[in-house]
């Protein structure tokens, strides 16, 4: 009986002491357990945290090196591309720029009844080359393995190392990357002031002095649609929301334009796991352009003639004369009746007598108003803030010549910085800059714009000299002018020539 | 009569056993129990001081990606520097973070990579000899943003 009990207190000890040693087993290893399984979480929670951080990063570094990619241009379009006579994200808007001016100078001519055959060849031609040169931007800035490439530079730098020592980010294998047009309708990178486009000609839509982006508009019976830049802004991650609605496969923008949003589709193969995630970021170049033409000239043509009549039929042929007052001995032994010759001279020039290209132009009283504002429309086309008083100053600056051109030099390699020159033109000497020594075709046709009103006996005036008789012979002069416009489009340089014609008539009227 | 008094005798020993054999279990449960003490409380210890070291690596890490985003839009090495530093000035950390700083501002133009490294001084809640402060480390690097694309 004693036996019996003890060896049953015995065994109640042992199995009281197992249950307590087992519970302790138990919550230790629930308690490592915990811990485990708090690190496996606390692992691949950081690693996805650390693949999206990476994904985000390499989206960021596609957007910021897809605006280095670039793309030759024709040779009429260097002076808008970029050092390397090259077209990238940053000067894309500058090209449509210039195709714009070209069609927008085109349309104001054809409905000013002026177009000739090269117009619209010309505005064809120019917006054949940017529509060709964007395509093949599009073409370049989707490439897939340009994008990758850019992906990757960041993402061989950020692995995410808590998914394994060997994890390996790549892009998604798949058929191209997804772009978008984010921020439509917000500003382009190109600034244009409405008076530079030609009166009549379709004005590009308008975002706080820049053109709008992704907002396309007609010029010339064409289509133009230029990227939005927004100014001050830099590459940065957007939404998922704000691509998807952007999506350029699901909601195109008219006119392939260069897109601004690009996704990436990240995968880390890790040890531990694999783990994908996707980033969308907006590329912007961060260069701002004005529209402009920036190799281009206008040039004023003048020309002076004098024509001698005796008794309304002219007595000489006629006779150029030049830009400074000078006797002319026009009329040389003209035989009359009852053998008297007549000799006519007369003081010609006299208009230019101001001494400067600008007096010279306002001589004559007309209303010249308009020469100067179609001079200044096609000046801001080269350099948009030229005004008027500077127009003015120039002209003023220079003395009366047969020809003159007026033309940009620049400072800067992308030629951004114009300023306004005037130079005679020499017969048989090359032009100031080389660029303008091309052939050129005029391809708008001249009009008239200022009817000067004759003036007579002044500014010039005559006399005659009668020899053998009587001496009586009336006399007078008729001083008159016209000034012509003759617009171009741009395309070969020339934007407009100003063509200013003088004549003044010495009659005598004898027996 | 005698084997009634034996049998008294034989329950009065019967109890004596029962009660040393009950306070020897107890006895033996408060051992038990200490002992299970001793090995939950510091595995209960060390997972408090592993979550806590597990939480500051991850702001720390936050605040490293943070300053290497902002250093990003800086176009110099000072400035990226200052903003990564204002980065980190602005951050609240946790309670256990004694001091948190910019360790290394690596702005290379040429490369178009900014990288900052941030350095977190943290106490664990519970003090392990010897480590009673760890110093954690994170670097980030991205893109620099603010420069524009040649031309």
């Amino acid at each position: 009986m004693k036996t019996a009990n003890s060896r049953l207190v015995k065994k109640t000890k042992r199995e009281e002491r197992g249950v307590s040693l087992v519970l302790v087993v138990v919550s230790a290893g629930f308690l490592i357990i915990l811990v485990f399984v708090a690190f496996q979480f606390y692992t691949l929670n950081s690693g996805s945290r650390e693949v999206r951080n990476a994904v985000d990063a390499a989206a960021l570094n596609v957007s910021k090196q897809v605006a280095k990619l670039r793309v030759p241009i024709s040779d009429q379009f260097s002076d808008v591309a970029d050092k390397g006579g090259l077209v990238g994200m940053s000067n894309i808007n500058r090209i449509w720029g210039k195709a714009y001016l070209i069609n927008a100078n085109a349309e104001a001519i054809q409905k000013e009844g002026l177009a000739n055959s090269y117009t619209a060849q010309n505005a064809d031609q120019a917006y054949r080359i940017a529509q060709q040169c964007n395509d093949t931007l599009v073409e370049t800035v989707t490439c897939k393995q340009k994008l990758d490439s850019f992906f990757n530079d960041i993402a061989n730098l950020r692995r995410a190392k808590l998914l394994g020592a060997n994890s390996d980010l790549k892009t998604v294998d798949g058929p191209g990357w997804d772009v978008a047009m984010v921020d439509r309708g917000a500003a382009s990178n190109l600034k244009f002031d409405e008076k530079q486009i030609p009166k009549g000609a379709g004005v590009a839509p308008s975002s706080g002095g820049h053109v709008k982006g992704y907002m396309p508009f007609n010029a010339n019976n064409k289509n133009f649609t230029f990227a939005s830049f927004v100014p001050n802004e830099m590459p940065h991650l957007t939404t998922d929301s704000n691509f998807n609605a952007n999506d350029a496969r699901t909601n195109p923008v008219p006119g392939n334009p260069v897109p601004n949003a690009f996704r990436a589709n990240g995968i880390n193969l890790g040890t531990k796991a694999s783990l994908s995630a996707s980033a969308s970021s907006v590329a912007n170049p961060m260069h701002e352009y004005r529209l402009a033409i920036p190799h281009a000239y206008i040039k004023i043509l003048m020309s002076n003639f004098a024509y001698w009549k005796v008794k309304e039929k002219e007595a000489a042929p006629k006779t150029p004369y030049g830009f400074e007052p000078k006797t002319v001995f026009g009329i040389k032994g003209y035989q009359l009746k009852n053998n008297r010759i007549l000799n006519g001279y007369a003081s010609l020039g006299n208009e230019y007598k101001s001494g400067t290209l600008l007096g010279s132009m306002n001589a004559l009283p007309g209303n010249h108003k308009e020469q100067y504002e179609r001079m200044l429309q096609r000046i801001k086309e080269i350099k948009h803030d030229f005004t008027m008083g500077e127009l003015n100053a120039m002209l003023q600056s220079v003395p009366p010549a047969p020809e003159y051109i007026i033309y940009p030099v620049y400072g800067s390699q992308d030629k951004t910085d114009p300023k306004i020159r005037i130079a005679p033109i020499i017969p048989g000497q090359p032009l100031p800059e080389s660029w303008m020594n091309s052939q050129t075709t005029i391809d708008g046709e001249a009009k008239l714009i200022v009817n000067e009103n004759e003036q007579r006996d002044e500014p010039n005036y005559c006399w005659p000299q009668i020899i053998g008789g009587n001496p009586d012979c009336e006399k007078y002069t008729q001083v008159s002018g016209t000034v012509r416009w003759a617009p171009g489009t741009g395309f070969n340089s020339c934007l407009g020539i100003l063509i200013i014609s003088r004549t003044t008539i010495s009659n005598f009227i004898t027996e | 009569m005698i084997c009634s008094a034996k049998n008294r005798t034989t329950t009065r020993k019967y109890a004596r056993l029962s009660q040393y054999s009950a306070r020897s279990n107890r006895a033996s449960s408060l051992v038990e129990t200490l002992t299970g003490f001793i090995i939950l409380i510091p595995i209960g210890l060390a997972a408090v001081d592993v979550v806590a070291f597990m939480s500051a690596v991850d702001s720390n890490e936050h605040l490293a990606e943070a300053a290497a985003r902002g250093a990003a839009k800086a176009t110099t090495q000072d400035s990226a520097q200052t903003v990564a530093e204002d980065v980190v000035k602005h951050c609240t950390p946790v309670w256990m973070v004694q001091a948190v700083m910019v360790d290394d501002v690596q702005y290379d133009p040429a490369k178009g990579l900014v990288s900052v490294a941030t350095l977190m001084q943290l106490k664990l809640p519970v003090p392990l000899p010897g480590y009673e402060e760890i110093k954690c480390r994170a670097s980030s690097i991205e893109p620099i943003v603010s420069t524009p694309a040649p031309n």
